[in-house]
């Protein structure tokens, strides 16, 4: 997964921002240029990858945010928006104009929202992400980041219901930053947050909604049950966590956000994405040297070894390593 | 000598003054080609047909009859890339080449389309920021992946592999002013472009095939002699080469320069020569 952050400018405070860092280190809120978009589908067109994913900040603050989609699009990638769908009405308008023809199986945005009830609504951003659904439900699914174990997910059912969204609904545990700094689920919440999320089921069958995990589900935690009706209801649940590749706007190169700090380097120093993940292959093996995974069972689990399960998120261990020296 | 290609402007007076030439014309975006292509085709050969263009391309409509034509679309710029996204495939299949000013945004527009598979060509007049255009340079000849040429880069590689002591790439510009005369609505003959936008003309339609134009065109194309002659700094330019004094009068500050047009030629033989060193180019 190839992540290209726009920009380092977000709309929100979300409290579990993996982001947040990032943000503070450049505070100017940089963009991505267009000469770097154009090296970037070069450079990942030469590695026979043909899918991005657009990331912030908050994207579609980038005042060319559509020409670079259209560009994405034009060089026959896949994209995919990860944003708040909270838009000012100026780049509401061009998202209406510009990417309203934009082909469904090509063009996806996945709209991460938090709970009302947990962050409430401050100056009607529920109602702009309402009226960028209105306009862009066709081409949008949800996101939800799960922090602490008694999340709702009444809300995000709701959405999907009102603008018939995609019917999937990505699932991300918050995973800690480098410093901890950020609202993260510790590893002993993570059993009770799936057993959480089983009791929403009902709501996923209601709507035909899949189920979708992002990295770092640790498999032990999930019962025989629960694993057969996320696999019935078109979730295709992976229990591995390997590099994804975020991109800033200098064009620095890191393993995701929380491990923003490890292994960091320019983008410009590597001549295919092949080179890249191996680089960052290579420090999630050294991170997971002196402890497998985030459980103690990790280090004997049949699981890891058959390559099933990663043993959680590589950040998660990083910062359980560190709190242990 | 063989008989120069005139660019001219399709105004009918001139080209019934013009029959047996190969002509160049200088038509606007509107304008009725197909019948001026049909005239022009039975008394004389058609180069090329430069449609000038006052808007950027995602404004300008393309013309259906410029299909299988050679055409060169001189815009000021693309536009928008949201705008123009939904005219590539009409762009690229009239197969026309845009022309685009080293100014403006003209360097990053030539990257975008060449990236699209539409051919461009840059018109080097003036003073460039040459680090941005070093950039552009890099990009056309070591392409990472393959993209349509960009004029002047391409006939530069094309023509930097002969042994010849200079490259001349000036007729990638229309420039070369023994291939190419320039014409006024009026007849009046300029050595280039820049000349024609300058109002330095050598004669008038008089002229053409006389040994006095043949002289003029010859003195010009070897007007770089006058620099070794002169010592001028660029008789020292390591990039002289490639370039051929062809900033004489604006960058040029001297050979060992690390910046402006000195540093551009410089680094582009070196790029040149990675180029060639690279094993696609060596098909044995
Ligand atoms: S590797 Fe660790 S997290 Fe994964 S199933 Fe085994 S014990 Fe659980
Ligand atoms: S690069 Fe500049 S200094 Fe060198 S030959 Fe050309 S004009 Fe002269």
């Amino acid at each position: 997964m190839v992540n290209i952050l726009l920009t380092d400018k977000c709309v929100r405070q979300c409290p579990y921002c993996f982001a947040g860092r990032e943000m503070a280190r450049s505070a100017a809120g940089e963009f991505l240029a267009w000469e770097n978009v154009v090296y970037l589908a070069d450079f990942l067109q030469h590695s026979g990858h043909r899918r991005v994913s657009l990331i912030g900040g908050e994207p579609t603050l980038h005042p060319e945010f559509a020409d670079i989609v259209l560009y994405f699009l034009a060089r026959a990638f896949e994209v995919t928006v990860f944003t708040s769908g909270i838009l000012s009405d100026a780049r509401l308008g061009e998202v209406e104009k510009y990417l309203g023809e934009a082909p469904v199986n090509r063009l996806t945005y996945v709209c991460n929202v938090n709970d009302p009830i947990e962050t409430p609504d401050t100056d009607g951003a529920d109602e702009r992400l309402g009226r960028f659904l209105a306009i862009a439900g066709r081409w949008s699914m949800l996101g939800f980041n799960i922090y602490r174990d008694d999340f709702s997910l009444g809300f995000a059912f709701d959405l999907i219901a009102r603008h018939d969204l995609k019917r999937t609904l990505r699932l991300g545990i918050a995973h800690p930053t480098a410093d901890g700094a950020n609202a993260f689920l510790p590893v002993d919440r993570i059993g009770p947050a799936i057993a959480r999320l089983a009791g929403f089921k009902a709501d996923f069958e209601r709507l035909a909604v899949a189920p979708s995990l992002d990295c770092g589900f640790p498999l032990c935690r999930f019962s025989d049950a629960d694993l057969g009706w996320l696999v019935r209801l078109g979730g295709r649940p992976s229990f591995i966590c390997r590099p994804a590749i975020d991109i800033t706007p200098d064009m620095q190169v890191y393993s995701c956000f929380p491990l923003a700090t490890h292994g960091r380097a320019s983008l410009f120093a590597f001549n295919s994405l092949q080179e890249v993940t191996a680089h960052f292959a290579a420090e999630h093996t050294r991170i997971r040297a002196g402890r497998p995974g985030i459980f103690d069972d990790c280090a004997s689990c049949e699981s890891r070894s058959r390559g099933v399960c990663a043993g959680g998120a590589s950040c998660q261990i990083t910062l359980m390593a560190e709190a242990a020296s | 000598m063989t008989k120069p290609v005139l660019i001219c402007p399709d105004d009918p007076s001139l080209l019934d003054r013009l029959a047996g030439q190969s002509l160049g014309l200088r038509v606007a975006p509107s304008a009725d080609v197909a019948a001026t292509v049909e005239a022009v085709r039975r008394q004389n050969g058609l180069f090329r047909l430069l449609v000038e263009a006052d808007e950027p391309l995602a404004a300008v409509k393309p013309n259906h009859a410029w299909r299988g034509l050679p055409v060169d679309l001189m815009v000021p710029s693309a536009g928008r890339f949201a705008d123009l996204a939904g005219r590539l495939d009409e762009v690229r299949s009239l197969g026309i080449t845009v022309c685009l000013p080293i100014g403006g945004t003209g360097l990053r527009d030539a990257r975008t389309l060449a990236s699209l598979g539409i051919r461009t060509r840059l018109g080097l007049d003036g003073m460039p920021d040459w680090d941005a255009l070093g950039d552009l340079m890099t990009y056309a000849l070591l392409e990472l992946v393959a993209h349509a040429p960009i004029e002047p880069f391409q006939t530069i590689a094309d023509h930097s592999r002969t042994d010849a002591r200079t490259t001349d790439w000036s007729s990638a510009l229309f420039d070369d002013p023994l291939r190419f005369l320039h014409l006024s609505a009026d007849g009046r003959i300029a050595l280039s472009r820049r000349d024609l936008l300058n109002e330095e003309f050598v004669g008038d339609l008089a002229m053409l095939g006389s040994p006095a134009l043949a002289e003029a065109q010859q003195a010009r194309s070897e007007a770089w002699r006058q620099l070794f002659l002169d010592d001028h700094p660029c008789a020292r330019c390591p990039g002289f080469r490639l370039c051929r004094g062809r900033y004489a009068e604006g960058d040029a500050k001297g050979a060992g320069m690390a910046e402006g047009c000195a540093g551009f030629f410089t680094e582009m033989a070196g790029v040149l020569e990675q180029r060639w060193l690279r094993p696609e180019a060596r098909p044995w």
